[in-house]
């Protein structure tokens, strides 16, 4: 001990005071964790193993059971043994099964698709998914809607189309995929009702079920561009191009005096590619105040469906401050002038820079 | 009281209330982590990857790597990011003044031309000397860009200035993506609506001993050697509880350099990654978050728990050594130029509590457990207290330790599981090592970066690696 410090009270307490046995009741609590935690690593690994070897074993019996669903004649019924009778009365069973169902159903359609679909009704798996849409859970509600879709029971349909609005977003992201993957463009009519946002990775995945699937009937899209939820009027847009809708031109230009960016650029895109006479000279009216965003895309929708007309607008542009404009309105002009890029060089600014660079990597790009 | 009676009494309730709050923090970032990683898992167990890949609604990505002297393995580096799974993606290769022939070996390796291409410099770099794209079709995605050697974050910034795209990635070019690991990285910018997320960041995981072929991944292996494999658990406790808490919260400060997702348009407006700190990956997304807060905008800094990115970790204490010391002085650098921030309640949650803890906990951490160490071992020398008691304190922070990396490997366990039954137990056994023949070198060597930063010494340390390559 030093004879000249006085030991502090916190510091005697806890070193002289308190002894050797407090401490070891600490660490003692430690190590019951870590065995606590040990057996949890240990209990899990030991678990999945047997999750697994059970798996292995179902998995000859629902293999079976699945190719003879497969390539069954119409009406003919399929042969459950006792062993299979036995395990379809298990939950944990028949989860596995519907999931593997549902596995081979994403890449079979025709009859032996329908085949699937008649055998995951006739062992009512359908009132398992259907039981799991009143979960409290939110994603066991959202599987529910999922394996429903999946098996195409449009007997459901209005419960599932209730759940587009549900509050979590999960169920209602699935409960807006199922209803377009039982009616493709017409399922979208939660759209007209739809409260919450839908998200840009929302409305992927929704054309992305649009793919190949055909529409006739384009009027709603009206409705849903005047829809108070931007969402749903941005995504009206993306639907418009995506059917290269031309009988909505008019309420599309009218987008142009959105105050919301995201509106405008995506109305631009559609205008770009379905453009009529004047549609050049629409998009520049609003150009001067637009931000720099709109403007770039009015330069590079300018290339593509200008004419001559513009071309002294266009020409202003090259004297802009920003030089993403100026780059821009040059990859424009050597679009629009019958001269291509030699009038860039007619410019008395040519030699300098960042217009020289800027020229110079035009007439790069089309000598490639 | 006397004066040093005062003195041992500051340091004494100052260190129980440092490793109480301490203790406090890791026990809440561990239990709240939980309910990020369920939820991710969750919400990503309804999600077709690979369907979503070829879509062409997707948003463009750009992903810039800057490469210095990486001639060794570049050609196959480039190839695997060529490779992965995204439709609108171009690759920029910057070329930061290799001094090997990394440039050369590109250019014949994909068939590559010098082309002219107007750079508006957003960002001032060093001089950009040319730059290249293919003649062949295939690798139409490819543009390497060579430069003066300006340093990373220099590199970067080229790329920045050059990316067409509005969402950015950097990787380092030595890195290994998982194929789908774009779209993931994008998944969190495009579902979130009320707020605007100006940054992503992806789990790095060891590569060392991993097999991997024509420049991906294809067997997952535990490191053979001791080093990698204590930062084997050292990058799940970071990745899986720590960054993942702080996601939930919004309050991460860090996404790692190897392997990050940005906004461009915030990056540029906050003018890109500084050049003066060893730590850019963290200062930039300090900056970004900063300049947000001051601009009053609703923002997001998400994390995802999957495994995307696979690295090599240094293999030698040597090597280990600079890697911990640069972090030290980055992580000094950075709230050092951000101190503004520190518990100033302008900046919310940011000032208040992310940076006052990377200060107290990331910072101070190691300064303050060696000090705390050599004044008890001390005070045990002195007869002050008594030997049973300085084991069984140091007893009680060893198992702690343990306890914390046992629940980090639980979580692996649990989740991606990506180890077998062996290895795990090897973890295990490696984590109840790593307090005796790691953890005290890297608190030495984080010292030794608090004794560089104040030396003023900014070199960034040579980082030699023995490249990635089939599993023996």
């Amino acid at each position: 001990m030093l004879p000249l410090l006085k030991i502090p009270p916190l510091f005697n307490l806890i070193f002289t005071n308190i002894d050797a046995y407090s401490f070891i009741s600490v660490i003692y609590a430690f190590l019951m964790l870590l065995a606590l935690l040990l057996i949890l690593i240990g209990g899990f690994t030991v678990n999945k193993k047997r999750i697994e070897q059970r798996k292995g074993l179902w998995q000859q019996n629902i293999a079976g059971l699945i190719s003879q669903a497969v390539f069954s004649d119409e009406g003919e019924a399929v042969f459950y043994s006792p062993e299979t009778r036995h395990l379809l009365g298990k939950l944990s069973f028949r989860n596995y099964l519907l999931s593997e169902l549902i596995k081979a159903k994403i890449n079979l359609s025709g009859s032996a698709g329908q085949n699937l679909k008649n055998m995951y009704e006739s062992l009512k798996l359908d009132a398992d998914s259907r039981k799991k849409l009143t979960n409290r859970k939110e994603h066991i509600k959202a599987k529910g809607v999922q394996q429903l879709a999946m098996m195409e029971q449009v007997k459901y349909v209005k419960k599932i189309f209730r759940l587009t609005n549900s509050t979590n977003e999960l169920v209602r992201q699935e409960a807006q995929c199922a209803l377009v993957g039982f009616y493709g463009f017409l399922g979208l009519r939660f759209l007209n009702v739809t409260a919450y946002p839908i998200s840009e990775w929302q409305q992927i995945q929704l054309l992305n079920k649009l793919n190949n699937v055909d529409a006739t009937n384009f009027d709603p899209l009206k409705k849903w561009l005047k829809s108070p939820n931007e969402s749903v009027v941005i995504f009206a847009l993306k639907l418009a191009n995506f059917y290269n809708c031309n009988s909505i031109y008019n309420d599309i230009v009218n987008c142009l005096h959105s105050p919301a960016v995201q509106v405008k650029l995506y109305a631009l895109e559609y205008i770009r590619k379905m453009s009529v006479e004047d549609s050049a000279d629409q998009i520049i009216s609003h150009y001067l105040v637009a931000n720099k965003r709109y403007q770039l895309a009015v330069l590079d929708a300018l290339s593509v469906i200008g004419s001559e007309k513009q071309i002294s607008f266009v020409q202003t542009q090259l004297r802009n401050d920003d030089n993403d404009i100026k780059s821009a309105a040059a990859k424009c002009l050597s679009q629009l002038h019958p001269s291509g890029t030699a009038f860039l060089q007619t410019q008395f600014f040519a030699d300098q820079n960042p217009w020289k660079e800027i020229f110079l990597q035009l007439k790069t790009e089309r000598a490639a | 009281m006397t004066w040093h009676g005062f003195i041992f009494d500051l340091f004494t309730y100052g260190i129980l209330f440092y490793s109480l709050l301490l203790i406090l923090f890791y026990f809440f970032i561990g239990l709240y982590s939980i309910g990020e990683i369920r939820r991710y898992l969750r919400r990503n167990s309804f999600t077709d990857f690979r369907v979503l890949a070829s879509s062409e609604q997707l948003p463009g990505i750009s992903i810039l790597a800057p490469a210095y002297n990486e001639a060794a393995n570049i050609i196959e580096n480039v190839r695997s990011m060529l490779s992965i799974h995204y439709n609108t993606l171009e690759l920029i290769i910057i070329n930061d003044g290799s001094k090997d022939d990394s440039l050369q070996k590109l250019i014949t390796a994909y068939h590559l031309y010098k082309t002219n291409l107007f750079i508006n410099e957003k960002i001032p770099t060093k001089k950009v000397r040319g730059i290249y794209k293919s003649n062949n079709p295939v690798f139409h995605k490819l543009l390497v860009v060579d430069k003066e050697n300006g340093g990373k974050a220099d590199a970067l910034n080229v790329g920045v200035n050059i990316a067409q795209h509005g969402y950015i990635v950097c990787v380092d070019v030595d890195c290994v993506l998982e194929q789908d690991a774009l779209l993931k990285m994008i998944k969190p910018f495009l579902e979130e609506t009320r707020v605007r997320v100006i940054a992503s960041g992806g789990v790095i995981r060891i590569a060392n001993d991993c097999k991997i072929e024509n420049g991906k991944l294809t067997e997952i292996n535990l490191p053979k050697s001791f080093i990698p494999r204590v930062q084997t658990i050292e990058y799940i406790r970071a990745f899986l509880l720590g960054r993942m808490a702080w996601s939930r919260l919004n309050g991460l400060l860090l996404i790692s350099g190897a392997f990050g997702a940005f906004d461009k348009d915030i990056v540029i407006k906050c003018g890109g990654y500084n050049v003066k700190t060893v730590g850019e990956d963290m200062e930039l997304i300090v900056r970004m978050r900063r300049y947000m807060e001051e601009k009053k905008q609703a923002y997001k800094v998400t994390f995802i728990p999957d495994p995307l990115c696979w690295t090599e970790a240094p293999g030698n204490y040597k090597i280990l050594g600079r890697q911990r010391n640069r972090w030290t002085r980055g992580t000094i650098e950075t709230l050092g130029m951000h101190k503004k921030m520190f518990f100033n309640p302008r900046y919310g949650l940011l000032g208040m509590v992310s940076y006052p803890y990377w200060f107290f906990f990331e910072f101070l951490a190691p300064v303050i457990e060696f000090v705390g160490f050599v004044f008890f071992l001390i005070f045990a020398l002195f007869g002050m207290i008594h030997w049973a008691s300085f084991f069984t304190l140091l007893g009680c922070i060893f198992l702690f330790g343990f306890l914390y990396s046992v629940f980090a490997i639980l979580m692996e366990v649990l989740t991606y599981n990506q180890y077998r039954k062996k290895d795990v137990i090897k973890l295990i056994l490696t984590a109840f090592l790593e307090p005796f023949a790691f953890h005290p070198f890297v608190v030495w060597s984080a010292l030794k970066g608090n004794i560089d930063y104040i030396r003023k010494k900014n070199t960034w340390g040579e980082m030699t690696r023995q490249g990635l390559g089939t599993s023996k």
